[in-house]
Formats: structure tokens, sequence, C-alpha cells
């Protein structure tokens, strides 16, 4: 059923030193690991691919998101089913068991430890610990007011400036990149006011109750604050692109890809081809060349990377654009072929992936019959945008808003990220992806005025301390909405889903049941999820909201406005049960 | 399409009224504001049980019986299957005050005909392994089972759909106009709706529905709030109840159902730590393994609750053909079919076969007057 290769080591070194050698058991075989390499890595580094079967359909899955959010990589770790393998670090002894359908609970198991609690307040809560959230914890901070930094990872700096695991070793920082370099200096600026921001790591929000306290779950623990106010960086996730075979192993988001690449070291396969839309794919493009990974091609559904009538807004960025330019030129350089109008048409293989289908689109986004290319690879990576994380936005009961040009809702939010919530601040990603500079402003502005209303500092002193940032987050805007009318996001991309298409990856639902329960019911995603059981599962709609929006947009000609969302309910991610049955908190 | 009958409210209830007067021929349009399932029907355990923690008062033991009759073959009607999973229910007792509660039970089916079974610790540790040492005792009723909610609404209301029947979802009922003792019209979001006979399933909601019409529906809402965990492999058919009304059971995809308990909080769906706290501590010291489970999802829900906790079904005082079917509490899914049947017969014969007599909305009138 799984294979486990003995002989496989897909590590790259360039610039680190990894964690002590250590060695774990996969499925009883002896594997090697290093300290502060993730699950996932491992098995990716040993050449195991095929990480799981779903109980339904009983397909194979392998590493997807690689960011915590999709739950297809879910392992049994000791005695405990169902680990996300992308995010767990390993441990010296580890024994890690592949499952099977269902992981395997057993009556026998100890009863689990009772949790603690705890209750407090503080001024400014930053839940998200990437660019925006520290930047916002940074500006606040140097006034003088305590913040307390919420972040899901083992380390903080977010997906973008995401650094290496504390046990590896920077031996030359030139090879990791400037993205490391600026993560690892906002970090410093952070720990520099340590006086004045606490960083917990590894630690969920899970839940909102009453009065906006927020429910976090740390090493076992559940505590609940109060916070003056709240600041909302919770960043961004994949944005879901179905085509069939997009559940085998060896499909990947880009950004996943990336996170194995960058923090891993570990060479996410061997023949890539990338398809999506936007510059990350280029990005990660270039990293993939860097490492030694043979692209077959990249595949931007696009027709034009630059248009003559946004030319003023980019080029009033230099460094960007250059940048931008760089990439392109080394795909020439490399005779990488870059395909444009083209889509991802579907993906075949059994156990994993062989062979992966491009298609060409007309300006309309229409498949061209008789384009389609096919590639032999044992890689794919799907990048077809961001979607901002909205689950804590939509829990604190804050508006949201459709944006056409990048295809999804985000919180609306005025001139100072305050959202229509009183005291409830958004910032980054989760507030309209815009990408990592845009983040770091609008946290800093975010940091101020969240400081200002949990009574910290004056509203003048905000205003002329947010006054520089102001200028070029205008700037940095105008670039990225020239950005993003070039890759814009149209529900037409979604059109050619065939019928067996899964949509809900989680509970296995296909486009055809999707289809058959919206005609039978409403165009009320609650209606379909009740019907189909779509966004029944570990990730609670969030992988397949999206495509299910499209689809409903799409085909079935409902606007965004009168699209209402699957109802939001915690926890924002599964919680132990025995975190409820808790000594000490009252009754 | 010309409708005989509207049906206002697509939760179990409504639909299960639907399914039945459109198995007797009759045309229905079931007007629905939101979307199936939307209120109560949504967050449920659908435990369909004879007999049960409160006591099933008289005049509902001919309902239960038949009602849980029914549901079980409904089944060979409908195009998907309920999942429903048969193996009886445990009311499990902790504490010697709970092991009286449970004799209570297990008198009370004894009186409804049921063979069930009083178990003591270690017994009930064999017919269901799960439990920890800590359960003293335990009432095992053989005849219980439960169903998907989702499944059983949607099975009710496709197969109207299949012989005379169609819904309408987004239509908000805003009033009812009576003239004469008739029903003139029904005026809604979406414009006037029109039929001879109109029935009232709007669950907790169905106050809200008579505006013009000059009557008190003594129904207010009961907030349930509810768990869901991640999916594991089959561990238990049973299902089990706790002292408070704290119930669970396996559904067929695998996930257990943690409920519920009951609050009177108005139309407050947000869900509360106390409660979610409070219904997890006994079923977690009672079946250990499920503190090694996570939870995924929490929801709540509405249950309609009338004055006296019985249902309403029947005509309201003044206009014969608008009858109220709700106010079932949390039992509206064991009583769906038989509410059912009993207003299709209300409608097509004007007489029901069980009776009806004690639902009658004019029993609240008897002391107030409106």
């Amino acid at each position: 059923m799984f294979e486990i290769p003995t002989h496989l080591n897909k590590r790259f070194e360039a610039g680190v030193a990894r964690g002590k050698a250590i060695a774990v058991k996969i499925n009883g075989v002896n594997i090697r690991a290093h300290e502060g390499e993730s699950i996932g890595a491992v098995l990716t580094a040993s050449g195991v691919r095929k990480i799981r079967y779903a109980p339904h359909p009983h397909d194979p899955r392998g590493l997807y998101c690689g960011m915590g959010s999709c739950y297809g990589c879910l392992v049994t770790v000791g005695g405990q089913p169902n680990i996300r393998a992308c995010v767990t670090p390993v441990e010296s002894g580890m024994e890690i068991t592949l499952q099977d359908g269902f992981g395997k609970f057993t009556v026998e198991s100890t009863m689990p430890v009772p949790a603690e609690s705890e209750q407090f307040q503080i001024p400014l809560v930053i839940v998200g610990g990437g660019p925006a959230g520290l930047s916002a914890a940074i500006a606040a901070a140097r006034f003088g007011i305590q913040v307390l930094v919420i972040d899901e990872n083992c380390v903080a700096g977010g997906q973008i400036y995401r650094q290496l695991p504390p046990a590896f070793k920077v031996e030359q920082a030139s090879k990791l990149g400037a993205d490391y370099a600026d993560g690892r200096m906002l970090l410093k600026q952070a720990a520099d006011l340590s006086q004045f921001i606490t960083i917990w790591n590894d630690a969920l929000v899970w839940s909102v109750f009453e009065s906006n306290q927020l429910a976090v779950e740390r090493n076992n623990k559940l505590i609940l604050i109060h916070a003056k106010a709240v600041i909302v960086a919770t960043g961004a996730y994949e944005r879901p692109f179905p085509v069939e075979g997009w559940t085998l192993p060896g499909v990947m988001t880009v950004g996943g890809a990336q996170t194995l690449l960058k923090s891993q070291r570990i060479l996410p396969g061997n023949r890539v081809l990338l398809a999506g839309t936007g510059p990350l794919q280029l990005v990660v493009a270039d990293q993939m060349l860097d490492a030694g990974m043979k692209i077959v091609a990249v595949a931007e559904s696009v027709s034009h990377l630059i248009r003559g009538s946004y030319i003023f807004d980019l080029i009033r960025q230099p460094g960007l654009m250059f940048q931008g330019l760089k990439y392109l030129m080394r795909l020439k350089r490399e005779s990488v072929p870059l395909l444009k109008s083209s889509v991802l048409a579907g993906i075949e293989g059994r156990e994993s992936v062989v062979v992966a289908v491009v298609e060409r689109i007309d300006d309309r986004l229409n498949r061209v019959p008789g384009t389609r290319q096919v590639f032999e690879v044992d890689t794919v990576c799907i990048g077809y945008g961001l979607i901002p994380n909205t689950w804590l936005t939509h829990m604190l009961g804050c508006r949201h808003e459709y944006d056409a040009l990048t295809g999804c809702w985000a919180p609306v939010s005025g001139n100072n990220m305050e959202t229509d919530k009183p005291g409830i601040f958004v910032a980054g990603d989760g507030a309209g992806v815009a990408g990592v500079l845009v983040a770091t402003c609008e946290g800093a502005i975010a940091g101020l005025f969240a400081g200002a209303h949990a009574g910290g500092i004056s509203t003048a002193d905000a205003e002329r301390a947010a006054r520089p940032v102001r200028k070029k987050l205008s700037a940095l805007r105008k670039f990225r909405h020239a950005m993003d009318r070039i890759y814009m996001i149209e529900p037409d991309l979604y059109s050619d889903i065939s019928d067996d298409t899964i949509i809900c990856r989680c509970e296995g639902v296909t486009a055809g049941e999707i289809r058959d329960s919206i005609r039978k019911g409403t165009l009320n995603p609650n209606d379909i999820k009740k019907r189909t059981r779509a966004g029944m599962g570990y990730c609670q709609g969030t992988n397949c909201f999206p495509t299910i929006a499209m689809i409903l947009m799409n085909e079935f000609d409902v606007v965004p406005e009168a699209l209402p969302w699957m109802t939001t309910r915690p926890p924002a991610r599964p919680i132990p049960l025995s975190l409820l049955v808790t000594p000490g908190v009252q009754k | 399409m010309k409708a005989d009958v509207i049906i206002i409210g697509a939760g179990v209830i409504g639909t299960a009224c639907a399914y039945y007067l459109s198995r007797r021929g009759i045309r229905v349009l079931v007007l629905e504001r939101s979307h199936l399932c939307a209120g109560a029907t949504g967050a449920t355990a659908a435990i369909i049980s004879v007999g049960g923690t409160s006591g099933t008062p008289e005049p509902l033991r001919p309902f239960n019986m038949e009602s849980h009759r029914l549901i079980e073959n409904l089944e060979q009607d409908f195009e998907k299957p309920m999942e429903m999973i048969r193996g009886g229910s445990l009311f499990v007792a902790l504490n010697e005050q709970e092991v009286q509660e449970i004799r209570s039970y297990y008198e009370h089916a004894r009186l409804m005909g049921i063979d069930g079974k009083l178990l003591d610790g270690s017994e009930a540790r064999r017919l269901e392994p799960l439990l920890s040492p800590c359960v003293a005792a335990a009432f095992y009723n053989p005849v219980s089972y439960h169903v998907n909610p989702f499944r059983l609404c949607a099975g009710y209301l496709d197969a109207a759909a299949q012989r005379c029947g169609k819904v309408e979802y987004g239509v908000e009922v805003q009033d009812i106009i009576v003239q004469k003792g008739r029903i003139d019209r029904v005026v809604t979001n979406r414009g006037d709706f029109h039929a001879e006979w109109v029935v009232a399933a709007a669950g907790a909601w169905t106050p809200q529905l008579f505006k013009s019409v000059d009557i008190a529906v003594p129904i207010v809402p009961a907030r349930g709030q509810a768990i869901l965990t991640e999916a594991c492999d089959r561990l238990t058919n049973l299902s089990l109840s706790f002292s408070n009304h704290v119930y669970l059971r396996q559904t067929e995809s695998g996930n257990f159902y943690l409920g519920s308990q009951t609050e009177f909080a108005g139309f407050e769906d947000r869900i509360t730590f106390e409660k979610m706290a409070a219904f997890t501590d006994v079923p977690a010291r009672a079946v250990p393994i499920l503190g090694r489970l996570r939870a995924i999802r929490f929801f709540a829900g509405f249950r309609p609750i009338s004055g006296d906790e019985l249902p309403i079904i029947g005509p309201i005082p003044g206009c014969p053909k608008i009858i109220i079917a709700s106010g079932h509490g949390k039992t509206g899914m064991r009583y769906s079919a038989s509410t059912g049947k009993a207003v299709s017969e209300l409608i097509a014969d004007g007489t029901t076969e069980l009776s009806i007599e004690a639902f009658q909305l004019k029993r609240f009138q008897k002391n107030k007057q409106k």
C-alpha cells in the first residue's frame, strides 16, 4: 500500500547547515531525518509522496498546501491520528504511521491529560506573526504599548518571510534570498522591543466569544483573552483550482512547494510543471532552477504579462519591475517555455502524478479546441493567486466585500485599517491580498491606530507617525492594483470543471454532486453543504467555498453581492475536545 | 403550478407535510425564506426513539409509536439513503441519582411496550466497550435508531417534488390575510401567493407569520448547541444519552455529534463557551475516547418550544384552513412523519387517524384571552 524507499535523499544544502541528524520510523522503517524538519519534509526527502489514502473516495493523497490549511497530509504520530505532516516538526525516535482511510483511534488509548486554563486582559492582541502582524506590533510597541502576537506556526515570519527552523544554521545568508533577510530584520526589530512585544508561537485563536473574547489554544492550554483592540493579520492561502487529478500526490500549491524549497531545503520533485497566474510562480520557478529542478513549462493564464495601459503605475516601482523582468529572463536563459493564455486542464496518474495537460484559452477565457499539450512530470504546482483568510474577521462580525479583481472576499476597512467593528483592525493579505510590501505598511498603520484605540497613543501622534507610511502605501497600492488588473481572476476561468472533478477535498465531493444539489435546492452554499457534505470536513469549507462560489457565479448567474457565505463557525481549526473539559473554567 | 396547499417552512415538519400531502395527490407549494434545514432541523442529532429521557406525554404516545415505524420504512420511497444507523440507545447513569432516573425511563419505556434492559456497570461496558469504569448503570432501549437529518428532510422534499410538490426558496412570508374565514392571500417578499390551505410549519418563527390574523401562538425559540468531532472508523452504533439532555451519536460519516441542553436566549445563535464545556464534561468522562478526538465544528439551532411542550397541530381559531404544525421542541425529527400524515389526513379527509385533540391551539386560549 505505502512504499517507503530507504535510499533516496532529496535534500540540498545551499547555504544552510541542517539540524542534528536523527532517526524516525515511518511505517516501521528507519528513516533519516534532521531536527527542524517537518514530517512532510522528511517524507518528501525520502521519496514518500503518497502519504495517505483518503477515506472517501479511497484515493491517494500527498502534500498539497504545505501550510496547514488543507488537512490533506494527515498521519498518525505515536498513538495520535490525524496530525498534519506539513506543519509538525519531527522528533528523534518519532513513530509515524501513514493512514489508510480514517486514522485509527483505539479504545485502550490513555485518557488525555486534562487541559489547564487561564484568562487575562491586554491592550492589544495581534493575530498572525507575518509581515503585517510584526510591523503592527513594532509600530505599537515603539509607543510603549504592551502587545501580544499570536502565531500559528512554530516560528514567526508568516509565509513569505518564513524563517528556517531554529535547529538549522545559516552558513551563507546570501543564498537564502531577500525575503529571508527582510523577515529576519523584522523579527530582530520585534525582538529588540521584547520588553513590549510578546510572541506566542504554535498558538491558535480558535473561537470568539461574547464581547470579542478570543479563545486561544497553546500547549494544550486554554486561554481566554480580552483585548481593547485586535489586529487581524491572518494572511492568505492559495486559491483552489480544481481539475481532474488535482488530488493526486505530487500536486501541490506553488506556495507549498516554495516552503519545502525555501525553509526545508528539500526538492518537492524532479520534473515540474507550474500552472497559475501572477508573479509568485515566476519567483518559485527561479528558486526551483536554483535548486536544480527541471521545469518542463510555466503555464500562465493571461495573455500579456505587461500591458501598456498600466505601465505608468508599474514603472513607479522600478525595483519590483526589474525583479519581474529578471525572473522572465532566467526562464528564457534556461529554455523553460512560458506558455501564455494557457491553463491547467487535467492531471493524470494512478498513485501519483505522471502527466499534466495544459490547454490554451482565448480572450474570453474559453478553452481553444485542439490546443492540449501533454507534459510528462512528477510534480505539478498550482498557483492561481491567493485568498484572504477571513475566518476570524467573519467570526468577529466584520463586513466583507467581494473584490472582482482578485476574485475573493475581504473585510472592508478604512484609512486607518479599522473595520466596521470598532476596535477591530486588519492588515496584510488578510485585509485583501496585496503582497508583502503593502502588508508591512498596512501593519504599521493598523498598529498605530489600534494602539490609539487601546489608549496607548494619542490619535495625533498616531497620525503623525502614519504619514510617511501612508505615502509609501499609496504608491505601492497603485502598483498592486495595476498588477491585479493584469492578473485578474474571473469566474470564467472556472468554466470547464468536469462533473467528476473533486471540489471538496476533505469530503470527496465532486462538481457533479454540487451542481445536482444546486438544481434541487438553492443558490445558498449552506444548502449545498447540507445536501452534499462539501465544507463539512477538517478545513470547514476553506478550500471548497471559493470554487463553489465560482460555480454559482459562473454557471448559475449568482452575483457576488447575493452570495451568502457558508456560516462561519468555530473552531478555526480542529481543537482537542479535551480542551473543553478544562478544570478551573467556570461551567 | 396552482397549489392546493401552501406550506411555510422547509424544515423537517414542513417537508414531512409536503411528502404526505403529495402522496394523497394534493398539490403543495413549500415556501422557504432561506434553505433546506435552516432552522432546528439543521442542529439535531436526529435520534428516533420510543420513550426517552423526559418521558413521552400520554397524548403523544401513539404518535411516537407510529412515527418511529413510518420513518424506519421511508427509505424505499427516497432517492438517497437516510444513513440510518440501528443499534438502539443507551441511557447512561454515573451516580445514584442518575441510576434512579434511568429506572424511570425503563419503566416508562415498558409502558410503551418496549422491552428494554437495565444493566449494571459491567454489563453496560460489555454492551458498549467505549464506556469507562465511572458508568454505574445504564438503560438499553433496543428500538432507537438515528439518521442523517438533512437526508431525511431532503428525502421528504424530493419525494414530494417527484409527485405533485414544489418548493420556492428565498420567499419570506410576511402575513396571511384571511377574509370571512377563508384564506385570501399569503403576502411575501416575492408578492402574493394563493392557495385554499396554508400549513404554518416555520418552527420557532411560526408566531411571526400571523400579523393581521389575531391569534397568539405560544412558541419560543430554545437554543441548542452542538459539537461535531472529526470522523473516525465506526466505534459504535448506539446513541448514548446522559443526564441534563446531553447525548451523542456517531454519524454514518464517522463524526461524533454531541448535543445539546436547552436554553432560552432568543434568536442569538452564537455558541457559548460555558455551555460547550458543560456538555462535553460528562460524555468525555463516560466515553474517554472522545477526549482524544478533535472538535471540527460548533453550532447552534433553535427548537420551537410551546407553552406546555406539546406540539401544536391543527387549525387556528377563525380560519379552519390555516393549520399550524410546529412547537415540537427537541423532538421534531421523531414526530415528523406522524405530524405530516395527520396534516395530510386533516386536509384530505377532514379527520385524522390518530387523535390530535390534545395538540389544538385552543388549549392555550382557555385561560388566556387575547
